[in-house]
Parts: C-alpha cells; structure tokens; sequence
C-alpha cells in the first residue's frame, strides 16, 4: 500500500482508541462531569431558591404596603370623622353658649324692667306721699308758700333718695 | 551582588561553556550524524518502513501502534490513580488538580454545546478522549520513551498520529461518528448530509498526519545535523511538539463537532402542498 497503510495497524489503532475511550469515559469522564453536573444543579436550585425567595419577599412587601395604603386610607377616614365630630360638637356648645347668652340678656331685662317699674312704683308712692304731705300743709299755708315747700320738699326727697340720677341714666339709655 | 544571584550567573555561565565546548568538539570530529543519509531517516520517519517493533510477540507494526498502546496505558493508569484518590476529595470551591480537569471537560463539553446545541451527550464525550488522545499523544515524543525494534536497535517511540494509519484510524473514526450521530439525529437526511462530505475522512487524517509530521521531519532534521544538536533542539522540539499538540487537538475537535452539528441539526417539516383542482374543490364544499 502506498505510504505504508495497514488495515491491520488501522484497526489496531482503532481497537486502541476505543480501549482507551471507554476507560476515560468510565474513570475520568464521567465522575468528573458527574461533579460537575451536580454542582451545577446545586447552584441551580440556589439560584432557583433564592428567586423564590426574592418573589416571596416581593409578594410580601406588596401586601405590606397595600395594607400600609389601606392603613393610611382608614386614618384619613377616621381623622375626617373626628373632624367633622368636633366640628359638630363645637356647633352645639356654640349654640348652647348663645342660647345661654341670650338667656341671660333676656333675665338681665327682664330684670331691669322690672327693677324700672318697681322704681315707677315707688317714685309713684312717695310722689303721692309727698302731695298728701303737701296737701296737708296747703290746708294750713298760702297757696305759693306750699307750692314752695312742695318743690322743696320735692327736690329734697329726690336727692335723698338719688332718684334724679337714676331717672336722668335711664332717660339716657 | 548577593549570593543566590551569584550562583545563578555562575551555572549558567558553565552550561554555555559546557555547550560551546562540546560544539568545538563535533566539529573538530567532522562528524555529520548517525548510520543512515538523511533521506532514509526521513523516509523512515513518514513510511516506518524499517525500524518496526513486536507487538507482544505476535505482529510487527510501526513504533507509533506501540506508542499508542503504552500511551493508553499509562492514561489508564493515571485515569485509575486520578479516579481513586482524586475525585473522591473533589470540593465545591476546586483546587488547582480539579480545575485543570474540569477546565479539560468543560472545555470539551462547551464545545460540544455551542456547534451541536441539539444533540451533544456523546459528541461531548468524544471530542474529550480524542482530544486527550491527540495533545498527550503529541507529548509523548517529548519524553524519548525508548523500544527495541525487531532488528535488535533501540528507537525513541513517537507521536501515535505521527503515523499514517494512526492519523486514518483517528479521521474514519471521526467520520463514523459524524455519520452515525446524522443518522440517530434526522435519519437517512443526516447520514446523507455526513455523505455529502465523503472527503472528510481523507481530509482530516491527511491534515492530522501531515501536521504532526511535519514537526517529527523538522525536528528530525535538526537532531540529524550533530551540529545543530546542541540548544536548538530544545527550542524547536518543545516549541513544535506543543504548538502541534494545541493546534491540532483545537482542529479536530473543532472540525468534528461543527459537521457533526450540521448533520445533527433538525429540520423543520415541508409545508404540504396545496390541493389543486377537483380535491381542492371538493375540500371547500366539504367545509363549507
């Protein structure tokens, strides 16, 4: 054969090889990519883990936050209520305070007319108090000697009395 | 200058010394080589036809049969010694031992993977011993393993795919694979896709054989020549012997796993033609 090819050194070539494959493949290969593989698959199903992990940590965070949300939205809700509660109550001690008020201006007024007219009466008394003093010296004195005396009389009792000023302050108001 | 370095200068100095006077020496001698011309240690080199050795008794084959045999031998051996105690200590975190040997594998197995995405399991296999095969094949002519031929002299093994018939075992093995792995993958289409580059076998153990033997031939050559016998040698034998042991085990691999990814890739399915004329009609009454 040209270039000194042998069938026979072909094959035995061959057989060796194949000798030589199957024991790499049993003693070296496969154990080593064996390793391998389950390493691999190790920080695979790390990795994987890890992702779930991440997910659940997500999922979480979302509820969190959707309760946070839900959380605030309620605050907000009662903080209105309140609100509008104090609001209300504020309202009606307002109302009370004027109703009370008013209460109080119409005792006050009723105080005072009746103060005005008790003094009315009491003007009125010695007003004929002092006409029938009057009358009893008019039956013993001249007419202008009386009419003067009335007056002073009058005056006097006024003064004492400190019925000119009270009359002039109510005339005022 | 402190001692270490003094030393250092001092050995390397005597070496150079011991070098040039062992070069005045040859050529004082006039010595041009061994027995043979240097056209029949050439020949002997690519035909093997002389220097032949036993194999356990029984047939007399060229010394690259028998440099396969003991390479195989001592990979299984060291395979057995790497399996025994070894793997067993792997770690998750590797050493720098398990590195290189998943470095090995995963190398192989990437390969596999990248040129053959659909069908990779033995292909990733395969490409791993031929590549072992190849590269620590290639060494193993650095390590001057001696035999004794049949006519009683002693010869340095070499490279197993330094011979011919090594170089066509590998490439019709090589070839088998592609052919079957088409076949298993997409029926006759896959084989008839291997079939189509029916010179590939030729080719790749051509190129093999023709790769590794040019380096056998230059370093041959050099070590012929007593003159260029000494320091050279070291460069041009290392620096061809590795150069050829990456090279070639990156080629065939490589060559392998991209024709075995062609034959093995699937096909989509041929769209049916459309129906013409009365079936077609008919179809359309029947669906409508």
């Amino acid at each position: 054969m040209p270039l000194n090819i042998d069938f026979l050194q072909v094959l035995l070539h061959l057989f060796n090889f194949v000798i030589l494959s199957a024991g790499l493949y049993l003693l070296l290969y496969k154990p080593v990519k064996g390793f391998m593989d389950r390493r691999e698959a190790a920080y695979a199903q790390k990795a994987q883990e890890a992702e779930e992990r991440i997910a659940e940590a997500m999922e979480l965070r979302r509820t969190y936050e959707e309760q946070l949300a839900g959380l605030e939205k309620e605050m907000d809700e009662s903080r209105r209520s309140l609100r509008m509660a104090l609001e209300a109550e504020r309202q009606e001690e307002l109302e009370k305070a004027r109703e009370k008020a008013e209460q109080i201006v119409k005792k006050a007024a009723a105080e005072a007319r009746l103060e005005h007219e008790r003094m009315m009466i009491d003007v009125n008394r010695q007003t004929g108090e002092l006409a029938e003093e009057a009358t009893k010296r008019l039956l013993g004195r001249s007419t202008s000697d009386l009419f003067d005396d009335f007056l002073d009389l009058s005056e006097e009792a006024i003064a004492a009395e400190g019925l000119y000023d009270s009359m002039e302050a109510r005339a005022y108001e | 200058m402190d001692k270490q370095k003094r030393t250092r200068v001092l050995v390397i100095a005597g070496l150079i010394l011991a070098a040039l006077l062992c070069a005045v020496i040859a050529l004082a001698r006039g010595h041009t080589g061994g027995r043979e011309s240097i056209q029949e240690a050439m020949k002997d080199a690519v035909l093997h036809e002389t220097g032949k050795v036993s194999l356990f008794g029984l047939v007399e084959v060229n010394p690259a049969v028998a440099a396969g045999f003991v390479l195989t031998c001592i990979l299984l051996f060291a395979a057995l010694l790497i399996r025994l105690f070894a793997v067993p200590r792997f770690r998750e975190v590797p050493g720098k031992a398990q590195l290189l040997l998943e470095t090995a594998v995963g190398y192989f197995d990437g390969l596999a993977k990248t040129n053959s995405p659909h069908r990779h399991g033995f292909l990733s296999f395969y490409l791993f011993a031929a590549g072992v095969y190849i590269f620590l094949g290639t060494l193993l002519e650095l390590f001057g393993l001696q035999a004794v031929s049949t006519a009683g002299r002693s010869i340095s093994l070499p490279a197993p795919l330094s011979d011919i018939n090594a170089a066509l075992a590998m490439g019709l093995l090589s070839y088998g694979v592609i052919l079957v792995g088409g076949l298993r993958a997409n029926g006759l289409r896959g084989a008839g896709a291997a079939l189509k580059d029916f010179s590939l076998p030729i080719s790749m153990s051509f190129r093999l054989f023709g790769a590794l033997l040019s380096g056998l031939l230059v370093t041959e050559l050099v070590y012929y020549t007593l003159r260029l016998s000494f320091v050279i040698p070291v460069f041009v034998g290392i620096m061809f012997t590795l150069l050829h042991a990456l090279i070639q085990t990156y080629v065939l691999t490589m060559l392998v796993s991209v024709f075995y990814g062609e034959c093995t890739e699937p096909h989509a399915p041929k769209e049916k033609k459309q129906k013409r004329g009365r079936a077609a009609v008919k179809d359309a009454e029947t669906a409508a």
